[in-house]
């Protein structure tokens, strides 16, 4: 069963939502809904940290690798020497190396937050879950 | 914020701005800015078609206005991702009321900015050759190459910029989809993925765009220094010095402010949205201004004296031509517009007028354009061996191209004022909640 609980202020939303949580109620039956992010939300619920973060990570360490893979890789490939510099010239190499970590730290960062999010979500983008801007408790208790 | 209570309030008024019926006046501005970027598709078919013979481009100039225009254009883009990312680093709270057209204006500065490249190329249906592509030859592209780390500096600033865009307008397409009708409701809530507003999601949500704002950080420094590398990395005096890359950053900040300032004065102003973008925000951004007229300043003297210092009589000779040569008018006419009038801005009283601010950012947007033409057009028309020199004068394909893309930037943000919230909806209520 599940119960639906809507506040205009968000200083009642929370107070209401201390006492759930004090009164026993498992996190994981409690969903939250709000117009803007709360970040005593994530206190009261004892939330999990994110793992955007080590998407982030992966992505930037493999963009830098590539970068000097790609780099170095070439030249091996087809050694021609221009400008009398060594062929793994290492300062220019790191500024492709230095673009691509950024290039794909980022979209691993937001493919990150897509999967973890669970977006797209086909469902809701057919019939939209909108409060509008109220602040939304919904507690789902087993049926008796 | 004068009135404004409530965040229902603040929906209703940037929704509103957005859904309205646009009147006249918007559709000559529409209409007047597609026309020129016609205009530049027209000229630039007349490149493809005819050659590079119609620009003005000859020995020993060979890079002129369309290079002068890329460099510009770049710059431009820069204070959105400074507003959007670093200023968020530094919780400065004055930026949610910029961000979003300085976002949006970095998006489509780039567009712009990238089209030069393509256009100087002649022939631009060989443009893939620009990226490292597996071949039979096994033919690389020349990693060593200035010009190559532009290609991966501009197209990684394009994509991670397009994706910064694009995450904050994603819980505000959700609060839109619930005031729109018909088609554009549709592409609301597919643009908006399905938000809920979560509690799970507004915490990945938040990690998300402050690593955003982290990689984009770097950017803001990187992208410009590569593209003065373009320049620095050669021997040609007036090219050739160390401190391009931070001279370019500082201007690039300071031409993207007075471009922000210019677009989103007319902004406010046509959409009624005094209440939200105060004098206050505006003063705000005048002091970066200031700031970075400060240190663009700095670095003309610095680079000015750095060529007397050498003792070297190439540099001393450029440097002398700079400002008293074939184009020492357009030399004198940067450094008003750069370093002499935003000290104006100094003055409370001349830094919290609008109407000032306004006509002070076109001075801005032409000082700076006219200081990438003098560094790129001086240094190529004098260099070391006097019978390689050469005076360049662009023609009227050039300075077509050159008004076609303020076309395009001011087209392109004339649809996104009607497509897309012209505020941060999310951050505005945040402050109300």
């Amino acid at each position: 069963m599940k119960q639906e609980m809507r506040f205009d202020d968000e200083h009642e939303f929370l107070i209401r939502l201390r006492e759930l949580a004090s009164s026993g109620a498992a996190a994981r039956s409690i969903q939250v809904f709000s117009p803007v992010p709360v970040k005593e939300v994530d206190e009261i619920l004892r939330a999990r940290p994110t793992f955007v973060r080590l998407w982030a990570i992966v992505g930037a360490v493999t963009g830098c690798l590539c970068g000097a893979a790609l780099t170095i890789y070439t030249v091996l490939n087809y050694p021609l020497i221009t400008g009398g510099k060594p062929l793994i010239s290492t300062m220019p190499f790191l500024i492709i190396a230095y673009a691509l970590t950024i290039l794909l730290g980022s979209l691993a960062t937001f493919a990150g937050f897509l999967f973890l999010a669970r977006l797209p979500n086909v469902p809701k983008i057919l019939t939209p879950l909108d409060y509008g801007n109220q602040f939304v408790i919904v507690v789902e208790t087993p049926d008796p | 914020m004068q009135g404004i209570e409530h965040k229902n309030q603040v929906e209703r008024d940037i929704f509103h701005v957005m859904m309205r019926r646009p009147g006249p006046i918007y559709w000559a501005a529409l209409g007047l800015s597609a026309g020129g970027f016609l205009m530049l598709l027209f000229l630039w078919s007349k490149i493809i078609f005819q050659g590079m013979g119609v620009l003005g481009l000859n020995h020993p100039v060979g890079w002129a206005v369309l290079i002068t225009d890329f460099v510009f254009w770049v710059g431009i883009a820069h204070s959105g991702t400074l507003i959007s990312a670093i200023l968020f680093l530094f919780r400065a709270k004055f930026r949610n009321r910029f961000n979003r057209s300085a976002e949006a204006m970095t998006v489509f500065a780039i567009m712009v900015a990238g089209l030069f490249p393509l256009l100087h190329l002649g022939r631009v249906w060989l443009a893939y050759t620009l990226m490292p592509y597996p071949n039979q030859r096994q033919l690389w592209v020349n990693f060593r190459s200035p010009l190559l780390w532009d290609v991966f500096a501009v197209s990684t600033y394009f994509t991670v910029s397009a994706v910064f865009f694009y995450v904050g307008l994603i819980p505000d397409l959700a609060s839109a989809r619930q005031h729109a009708t018909g088609i554009r409701r549709w592409a609301y809530r597919i643009f908006s993925l399905g938000w809920t507003g979560s509690a799970d999601q507004w915490r990945h949500y938040n990690k998300l765009y402050g690593l955003l704002a982290c990689f984009a950080t770097p950017l803001v420094v990187s992208v410009h220094s590569i593209v003065s590398w373009d320049f620095a990395m050669s021997i040609i005096p007036g090219w050739h010095t160390t401190i391009f890359a931070p001279y370019f950053v500082a201007g690039a900040i300071f031409s993207g402010c007075g471009m922000v300032i210019t677009l989103v004065v007319l902004m406010r102003k046509i959409f009624g949205l005094e209440n939200y973008i105060t004098v206050k925000h505006f003063e705000s951004l005048a002091q970066v201004l200031l700031l970075t007229s400060l240190i663009v300043t700095y670095a003309y003297i610095v680079e000015f004296c750095l060529a007397f210092y050498t003792g070297d009589k190439f540099e001393i000779s450029h440097f002398t031509y700079r400002f008293f040569g074939d184009y020492r008018y357009l030399a004198w006419m940067m450094l008003f517009c750069n370093s002499v009038l935003p000290l104006t801005l100094f003055l409370r009283k001349l830094r919290t007028s609008i109407p000032y601010l306004f006509v002070l950012s076109l001075f801005v947007n032409v000082g700076m354009w006219l200081e990438r033409f003098v560094i790129i057009v001086t240094s190529l028309a004098r260099d070391f061996d006097p019978y390689n020199w050469g005076l360049y004068r662009p023609t009227y394909v050039e300075i077509g191209i050159t008004v076609g893309s303020f076309g395009m930037l001011f087209m392109l943000f004339l649809l996104f004022v009607k497509a897309l919230p012209v505020l941060s909806v999310t951050e505005l209520k945040e402050e109300h909640a």
